[in-house]
């Protein structure tokens, strides 16, 4: 099917190209017509801007300097005509001729037209059509085209073609092949009109395909089955991969709302997996490595303004290392004397996250935070259909990749993680060996709160800071530790993804809490299923 | 002892497996009435993955067990298994402690014939009260009836889960390391009151490392290894077996 | 030890119960000043019946956590369900007086009640559903997780996760009970205007009625063989069940009847305070719940209540004379309970008694007149 589409779209591409071939070699616009056209106001004006228009591909760059110069007169009323409908520019005491820019007297009767409302929208078209072909700013060119798009006008095609030829910017290049695209679609010529919509599908977002539906209840296009088949194949082809797009945006959107619930989850995973004990306070942790960041933003801001937008990865050391440092002063100081009743451990770290919440609001306030985000995370790049790549969520997506792969390498790999593991499943024993459980303990409490941490520097940018934020996140850890299996990492990853996946899928159709009503719900029947989560340690209770 | 006696237990070709490690490969084993049946063997040779079949705490892959001959065991509840007959110590002792020496008993006086609501709202009769004191005699904690159980000695609460095991009268009777951390006085005594349990109308099945104490007290003896018997026998038997001399001693 | 820990329990037992019983007989005296001179402001009069009410929902919590061993961290959810229902029942009693409609519902672009509200009309079906319901939800949400052998801080958690998630839910206009604002605009209960002081005192009275009846009632209870299968469960719950009890339903009878005290706590308390909103629901009010047992001491409801009165009554004095110090001073409280007095204030009775034992032994030759006297 795309093969035909391109053989198609060029045949007709050539086809265009022998139509419009003589308008192309026709001279530059005639200088003399488009001067008295203005004068005159009224029908001319409208027929000078039509020359204007059908001459700018044939421009010479003295031509368009020409034309940039008399329309800017005209729009300034710096354009005196006489009443014989020549036109002059004032320039000192003396005049120059419009068309030619011959010095000339300026003739007595000679004063500057007052553009109508109508003649300014007329004027804001040549701006327009101008700005297209003219070295200007991109910002200037999609102005323009914004414009032309706005009056529904029609360009000649060849300026269109003409504009793209001189663009070296890709947003312009693009903006400006969609505008020559829909001025095709109203093209009075069939071949026009069937190129216009091979090539609007080739744009397969849900925008092009609105535009392509519009098409079928206008009587003009169905009457024509050359244009009807091309429209109806034009269709189903940006239907399938708008449908593609929509799958691999919903994964995509699942993916990263589930990075940050497995960035929430992944050092609890370590402390309430790993270790069993039950961290209330891991919200709050979460908050703090949020603040410090906050704190590494501001200093940053303050001693070198010009690397702000590398503060993020500067963080990355600072947060995990803050909040580690909490987490061990917290183990040593009430987790420690807990470790065989985990309800109270439950109630001593609820009390510490109230402490930690108030200490933050006494010192910071209770408003949100505001953060730069660099420019590298603004933006994005349009992959297929509506599918579109935000850089902050993919960052997020691979801080977590990066996390999840550092705490596997870290247990797996290191004898910190084979301590840690030893001792979180036979503290005696491991004591025997001469494993000091006493500082491992403190360890690995220290690393699931620099998760913790970590996590607050990801989520800093997308969700609102402030000193009560932890609550929102910390039962949502839980849920995800619990159903991913109690001490597997890799069933927390799972969790995490499957829960951003039903919550971003439920969101759109009922709404953020009935995701995690609905959420929640999944869960409880899973356990039910799965008394020990997905990912069960397998062996003799 | 004209006439063989009746298998209490009777298990066939029984498979456990955890993931991939199979606990139990295949095991044929029986427990008759009126015997002690002792159950040894190196660590993770199945010994207490056994007895977690028995009670319910694990779930066969395949194989059957049945106790005299007709009631399937693999398929019932740790709660089913408990009312048909089965009664077991844990290697923990595991006694309720903050109850007293009296009240641990008399809960565990469950009567298999009444519901759970006619236990919860039942008074106590003489029948229980009798089971208890009975208990207590044989136990030798007497004097600690109104005792918590929680302040009882190591092997005091041994004593009082055994007993708990025995006052329902259950019909197999498993003790999962009875004596472990005993003194070498309470193990003898220990090793008495398993004797003096042995009657008719039970069967009962010890798993034990300590292997003066199982000579003492067993009947058979059962070794098992990597989940499967390697020997049957009595126990002079069992110390001399080159089979059984490999596995203890060879590793 | 533990025979030490019962032993200053039952020596709370009494004074307590000789405390709400004077309370339930100053209520009325003092609320409708029938000594001339001595009197309390219907302000005094309410708080005394809200802290009975925390001090009903404290002993719910208690009946599973010191009784089972169970400890739920979603107490509000039962509380707020209770309260939600009273609030349904006062304003249908509000409506047929007024023949307004609450706000809430004139917002939704509602013309009358929804259908599901008939029952409200009638004081009658409302306590029929203050006990039904919660205890309907409390079963279903039970027997789900005790058959799935949820237990510990796992169920402590998944009930904590309900709480919130019926938060999010309610604070939806949406979900029909008035959102974020929740319900208020009652009118009169039993006949007597709420706000007025003879409905405060009837509160007042029916409250700490209810925690005398729910402290003698389920201390009675806990004395019963039941009470002590609820004590096996706490100690040793796979050991009960390898004796033969089918421990689900036994934790599952508690877990209904704590709820449904939860629930007429909540119920009692939504008409003292005038109105209802989903700021009960949130988790930390639950986990508050937890802090009052601990503070007063787990196992035998008069901590419960002891806990209960003293927090809150600190909580009203400090969040109107130093309401930002307050958090700092509960959260001091929680960790000096968890670390240094693991069974709350009742250790600090028995500890200080250890003490003083300690004190008068170092001089030695009183020691002996000066225990006897202790």
């Amino acid at each position: 099917m795309r093969f035909g589409l391109k053989t198609g779209a060029a045949l007709v591409a050539a086809l265009i190209c022998l139509v419009l071939g003589p308008v192309r070699a026709e001279a530059a616009p005639d200088r003399a017509a488009i001067v008295n056209g203005l004068c005159q106001g009224g029908p001319g004006l409208s027929q000078a801007a039509d020359q204007l228009l059908t001459g700018l591909p044939g421009a010479t760059p003295d031509d368009l300097a020409w034309a940039n110069r008399v329309v800017g007169a005209f729009a300034h009323r710096q354009l005196l005509c006489s009443g014989d409908g020549r036109g002059y520019l004032a320039s000192g005491a003396a005049g120059l001729d419009a068309a030619t820019l011959a010095p000339v007297a300026l003739p007595a009767d000679a004063t500057a037209p007052f553009p109508s409302l109508r003649a300014r929208i007329v004027l804001e078209r040549m701006e327009a059509a101008l700005a297209l072909v003219s070295p200007v700013a991109p910002s200037a060119t999609l102005a323009a085209i914004g414009t032309l798009q706005q009056h529904n006008d029609s360009v000649p095609p060849a300026l269109v073609s003409m504009a793209i030829a001189r663009s070296h910017d890709a947003q312009v290049t693009k903006a400006l092949r969609r505008f020559g695209v829909l001025q095709g679609l109203h093209a009075p010529d069939t071949a026009q009109r069937i190129a216009a919509i091979h090539d609007l599908s080739r744009d397969t977002t849900s925008d092009a395909l609105g535009q392509l539906r519009s098409l079928r209840t206008d009587p003009g296009y169905a009457a024509d089955p050359a244009v009807a088949a091309a429209l109806d194949q034009g269709i189903a082809h940006v239907q399938t991969w708008v449908h593609v797009g929509n799958v691999l945006a919903l994964l995509y959107n699942g993916l990263s709302a589930g990075s940050i619930l497995f960035m929430s989850a992944i050092g609890l995973a370590v402390i309430f997996g790993l270790m069993g004990v039950i961290n209330l306070a891991q919200g709050e942790l979460i908050m703090i490595g949020a603040y410090t960041a906050y704190c590494v933003q501001q200093v940053v801001r303050a001693v070198a303004p010009a690397y702000i937008s590398l503060y993020p990865i500067l963080a990355i050391p600072v947060v995990f290392l803050v909040t580690a440092a909490i987490g061990i002063i917290i183990e040593a100081t009430v987790i420690r004397h807990l470790y065989r009743r985990p309800l109270m451990t439950l109630l001593a770290t609820w009390g510490i996250s109230l402490l930690l919440i108030n200490l933050v609001r006494v010192g910071f306030g209770p408003q949100n935070l505001e953060f730069i985000t660099p420019s590298y995370l603004t933006g994005g790049v349009s992959v297929v259909g509506d599918f579109f790549v935000t850089w902050n969520h993919l960052a997020a997506i691979i801080f977590a990749v990066l996390a999840f792969l550092g705490t596997l390498a870290l247990l797996r790999l290191t004898s910190l993680g084979l301590f840690i593991r030893g001792v979180t499943q036979n503290r005696d024993m491991a004591g025997c060996i001469g494993v000091s459980a006493r500082r491992i303990d403190m360890l690995a409490f220290g690393f699931g709160a620099g998760l913790a941490g970590l996590a607050g520097l990801a989520v800093a940018p997308i969700y609102n800071v402030n000193p009560s934020m932890g609550a929102d996140f910390i039962i949502d850890s839980f849920m995800v530790v619990v159903l991913g299996g109690v001490g597997s990492l890799v069933g927390t990853a799972i969790a995490a993804f499957g829960i951003g996946l039903v919550n971003v899928g439920i969101e759109p159709f009922y709404g953020a809490v009935a995701a995690k009503v609905i959420a929640l719900l999944l869960i409880i029947a899973i356990i039910q299923w799965r008394p020990e989560g997905l990912i069960a340690i397998k062996g003799r209770r | 002892m004209n006439q063989a006696p009746a298998n209490a237990l009777s298990v066939k070709n029984l498979l456990v497996q955890f993931g991939n490690f199979t606990a139990i490969n295949n095991l044929a084993f029986t427990a008759s009435y009126g015997h002690v049946h002792a159950v040894i063997g190196p660590n993770g040779a199945g010994k207490t993955t056994l007895l977690d079949i028995f009670t319910g705490r694990s779930k066969a892959r395949s194989g059957s067990v049945l106790l005299d001959e007709k009631l399937e065991l693999t398929r019932l509840s740790e709660v089913q298994l408990a009312l048909a007959g089965i009664g077991r110590k844990f290697q923990k002792p595991s006694v309720f402690e903050a109850l007293t020496v009296a009240e641990n008993l008399d809960l565990a006086f469950r009567r298999a014939d009444r519901s759970l609501l006619n236990e919860v709202f039942s008074r106590s009769d003489r029948a229980r009260s009798d089971a208890v004191d009975g208990i207590l005699q044989i136990i030798g904690l007497g004097t600690q009836r109104h005792a918590r159980a929680g302040i009882l000695s190591h092997g005091q609460k041994q004593w009082l889960e055994i007993g708990m095991v025995l006052v329902r009268q259950p019909k197999v009777v498993l003790l999962d390391e009875p004596v472990a951390g005993m003194s070498d006085e309470e193990t003898e005594q220990t090793a008495k009151l398993v004797r003096s349990l042995r009657s008719p109308e039970r069967a009962i099945i010890v798993v034990e490392h300590d292997m003066d104490f199982v000579e003492q007290i067993a009947d058979l003896v059962t070794v098992l290894d990597q989940g499967a018997t390697l020997f049957e026998g009595d126990m002079k038997a069992a110390r001399t077996d080159p089979r059984v001399l490999d596995v203890y001693i060879g590793r | 030890m533990s025979g030490l820990l019962n032993a200053g329990r039952d020596r709370a037992a009494r004074p307590v119960t000789g405390l709400l019983l004077l309370v339930l007989v100053l209520a009325p005296v003092l609320g409708l000043h029938a000594i001339p001179g001595l009197g309390l402001s219907i302000y005094g009069i309410n708080l005394v019946g809200q802290v009975m009410c925390f001090a009903l929902l404290a002993m719910a919590l208690d009946l599973m956590w010191g009784g089972a061993g169970v400890l739920s961290l979603g107490h509000g959810l039962f509380f707020a369900f209770g309260g939600y229902l009273a609030a349904m029942h006062l304003l249908k009693t509000a409506y047929a007086q007024t023949h307004v409609l609450p706000d809430f519902l004139q917002f939704m672009g509602q013309g009358a009640f929804p259908g599901f509200w008939w029952p409200f009309g009638s004081a009658s079906l409302s306590v029929l559903a203050i006990i039904l319901l919660p205890g309907l939800l409390a079963f279903v949400f039970g027997y789900v997780s005790f058959r799935s052998r949820v237990n510990g801080v796992y169920f402590s958690i998944i009930t904590q996760a309900l709480t919130y998630t019926a938060m999010l839910l309610m604070f939806r206009n949406e979900t029909g009970f008035g959102g974020n604002n929740g319900m208020t605009g009652f009118n009169t209960i039993a006949g007597l205007p709420i706000g007025g002081t003879k409905a405060a005192v009837l509160l007042t009275m029916l409250s700490t009625a209810a925690v005398l009846v729910v402290l003698v009632g389920g201390r009675a209870m806990l004395a019963t063989r039941f009470g002590r299968m609820l004590t096996a469960i706490r100690d040793d719950e796979a050991r009960l069940r390898f004796l033969g009890y089918d421990t689900l339903w036994l934790k599952l009878a508690a877990w209904c009847l704590s709820a449904v005290i939860a629930a007429v706590a909540g119920a009692l308390y939504v008409p003292q305070v005038g109105i209802i909103n989903p700021t009960l629901l949130d988790p930390s009010l639950s986990i508050e719940v937890a802090v009052w047992v601990a503070v007063g001491g787990r196992g035998g409801l008069c901590g419960a209540v002891i806990g209960a009165v003293l927090v809150n009554t600190l909580k009203f004095w400090m969040s109107a004379a130093a309401p930002t110090v307050w958090p700092f001073v509960l959260a001091l409280l929680v960790l000096l309970v968890v670390l240094v007095l693991p069974n709350g204030l009742m250790d600090l009775s028995n500890r200080s008694r250890a003490w003083m034992a300690d004190l008068t032994k170092s001089d030695a030759p009183g020691a002996k007149n000066a225990r006897r006297l202790s």
